[in-house]
């Protein structure tokens, strides 16, 4: 091949790459890449409610979400209590709130079943979740319980600080 | 952000130990010298952060100390001895209107970086796999060592994969420890932090056989794969590893050129770090062994084999502790009793090929990589090297094999699994795809150019030239 047809062809491969990094770019620039429901992190409020409820986890909620737990186990540990969920309808929050909790509360304890208990799924989790008394929740370091259950076919929630922890 | 700045440091000074070390040469160009530095930093700290662990300390300023400490008195006894590590002189007659394309063609990378920090720092650990598999992993080995760590041996945490690997959250921890609490974002700043180090090294393993400008150009248009920046500040263990596989490929692929032992000893510091990253690393081994061995074979040197069983010894070796610690862990047993590796359900084959194409065939989310790879093989095969490229293609190609391999064998539901991690699985080996091109492109490039870009390297440089 002679000299002049090689640099021909290397403009032609330039040209390829220099058109792809611009479209690159434009991708990026316009969103693509980007994401740009990440920007906007939402903030405390009826919208993270309604999220809780709903069926869809999106990452634009997960601070507000990490807050609530936050708000509701200010010290000590946590039981979850799902009363009456139903693992087949409802089994990706019963997973998602244990295991945010768990993450966010880290190196506090998230408790859904008795310590020993091999947890694989939301099943697993509902057959193993029966409330203790709070003699076995005082002895886990357990502050709070938060309690998810269903109201007009809606998950609700309600926490409560366990008596026997001294204010 | 002083503590941030200070752990920076240990990156650095742990770094320039062992490039000090390990590195073939007392002068390196600036790109390269910031590259090992900065990657042999990263694998380094999160090593040794798992050793401190083991021994009852976990990340925390007095380690982080004891890091430093160390890495300075290497650093004193190799100078004592002689070792020199200082960036080269540029003695090219690179004009300014060079350095100004340069910098032009990099601005985009820039822009990478900045959608990767986004990513990173914008947000909290919110991808489902990075937070629970990593992202907790991260606050366990923060707050506790290794030994009295709970999460380890909870049964509740069973599906979070208790047993892989742990430098991601090591080397994320580091910041917690560093700063004195559970950060919820600033723990991500070390993913930017390894992305410019894939962009570093990418870039000095494409100088290898480009000028700057040509370099500059690829790695802007690998910087902002979308498939790339998607992922690299979303805190997952994916570009970590393929920051390492591509360390590994590339001083494999130099060591080709040079027979440098040096470059198999840095390949083997990279291949430690796969091992120690993510579980795919163990499979990642096997490819490397087989890199030697291609080696070996096309360079008619049976010889160069001896260094089979040392990489092997060396970087398994390292990495005994982790195993050792990880054997005591429980195992998953929602997946382990499935897999059968001699049984092949053939029937998936096409299947599992359509939905891999599916992801790779999309040219928007790589840029075009894996159309224009295949073009630019054929359109330059009889201008091509032969060693460098036969090695690169037998990474890559092996790579797919390896992968679909995987998908094959894997019990459950496959087609989900294909799915879900395709796309993330594929950027292990898109670095080393991308160099590929780099020695693609430099066959086809003028003479006079070529010679110009040789003029450019240090006196060492891997000399595999390009119409070897």
């Amino acid at each position: 091949m002679d000299e002049q047809s090689v640099k021909q062809i290397d403009r032609g491969i330039t040209t390829v790459f220099v058109a792809l990094l611009l479209f690159g770019v434009w991708h990026s620039v316009t969103g693509v890449a980007f994401n740009r429901d990440m920007l906007g992190a939402k903030t405390a409020g009826s919208a993270v409610d309604e999220k809780l409820e709903s069926d869809r986890f999106d990452r634009v909620y997960l601070p507000a979400i990490d807050d609530l737990f936050r708000r509701l186990a200010p010290d000590g540990n946590l039981f979850i209590h799902f009363d009456g969920i139903d693992p087949a309808k409802d089994g990706k929050q019963i997973y998602v709130f244990f295991m945010r909790a768990a993450y966010v509360l880290h190196p506090r304890k998230v408790y859904v079943a008795p310590p020993d208990t091999p947890l694989t799924d939301a099943e697993s989790i509902i057959a193993n979740n029966s409330l203790p008394d709070d003699e076995w929740l005082r002895l886990h370091g357990i502050h709070y319980v938060m309690t998810f259950f269903y109201e007009d076919g809606q998950i609700q929630r309600t926490a409560r600080r366990v008596e026997t922890v001294p204010q | 952000m002083i503590w941030l700045l200070l752990y920076l440091l240990v990156f650095l000074v742990l770094g320039m130990a062992l490039a000090l070390a390990l590195t073939e040469s007392p002068t390196l160009p600036l790109h390269e010298l910031a590259a090992r530095v900065l990657a042999f930093g990263l694998g380094g700290v999160g090593l040794c952060w798992f050793w401190l662990s083991m021994i009852g300390l976990a990340p925390s300023r007095l380690g982080g100390g004891i890091i430093a400490i160390v890495a300075i008195a290497l650093i004193a006894v190799l100078v004592g001895r002689g070792r020199k590590l200082i960036a080269a002189r540029q003695e090219s007659s690179t004009s300014s209107r060079k350095m100004i394309l340069v910098f032009v063609l990099l601005l985009p990378a820039l822009l990478g970086l900045a959608i990767v920090s986004v990513h990173a720092l914008g947000h909290v650990w919110y991808e489902w796999d990075g937070y629970l598999l990593w992202g907790m992993k991260t606050r366990a080995v923060t707050t506790d060592p290794l030994a009295t760590a709970d999460y380890f041996h909870n049964p509740h945490f069973l599906p979070l994969h208790q047993r892989y690997p742990l430098m991601v959250p090591f080397v994320a921890a580091g910041v917690n420890g560093f700063t004195g609490n559970i950060e919820d974002v600033l723990v991500k700043a070390v993913f930017p932090l390894i992305y410019i180090a894939l962009l570093l090294m990418l870039y000095a393993g494409m100088r290898d056989k480009l000028p700057a400008w040509r370099a500059a150009l690829l790695l802007s248009l690998f910087a902002l794969m979308p498939a790339l920046a998607r992922w690299a500040g979303t805190g997952m263990a994916d570009v970590p590893l393929s920051m390492f596989h591509f360390g590994a490929v590339l001083f494999i692929v130099r060591w080709a050129a040079s027979n440098q032992p040096r470059h198999l000893v840095q390949a083997m510091f990279f291949a430690t770090c796969c091992l120690f990253c993510k579980r795919e690393g163990i499979a990642l081994m096997g490819l490397f062994g087989g890199g030697l061995c291609v080696v070996a074979l096309a360079r008619r040197d049976i010889k160069r084999l001896k260094w089979f069983p040392v990489f092997f010894a060396v970087a398994i070796g390292v990495a005994t502790p982790w195993f050792l610690f990880a054997s005591t862990l429980p195992k998953v047993p929602i997946y382990v009793p499935a897999i059968t590796i001699t049984e092949i359900p053939w029937s998936r084959l096409p299947l599992i090929l359509e939905q891999m194409w599916s992801y790779v065939g999309d040219w928007r989310s790589w840029n075009g990589l894996w159309f224009v790879l295949p073009v630019l093989a054929v359109a330059t095969a009889r201008r091509s090297g032969k060693v460098q490229i036969l090695v690169l293609w037998s990474f890559v190609l092996a790579h797919f094999a390896l992968y679909l391999y995987v998908y094959m064998i894997c019990p459950g539901n496959w087609d989900i699994l294909v799915h879900r991690t395709q796309p993330r699985l594929t950027l292990h080996v898109a670095p080393v795809a991308m160099l590929l091109v780099a020695h693609h492109w430099a066959a086809a490039m003028p003479s006079k150019e070529a010679m110009d870009s040789d003029a450019d390297k240090p006196a060492d440089a891997p000399t595999d030239a390009v119409r070897t």
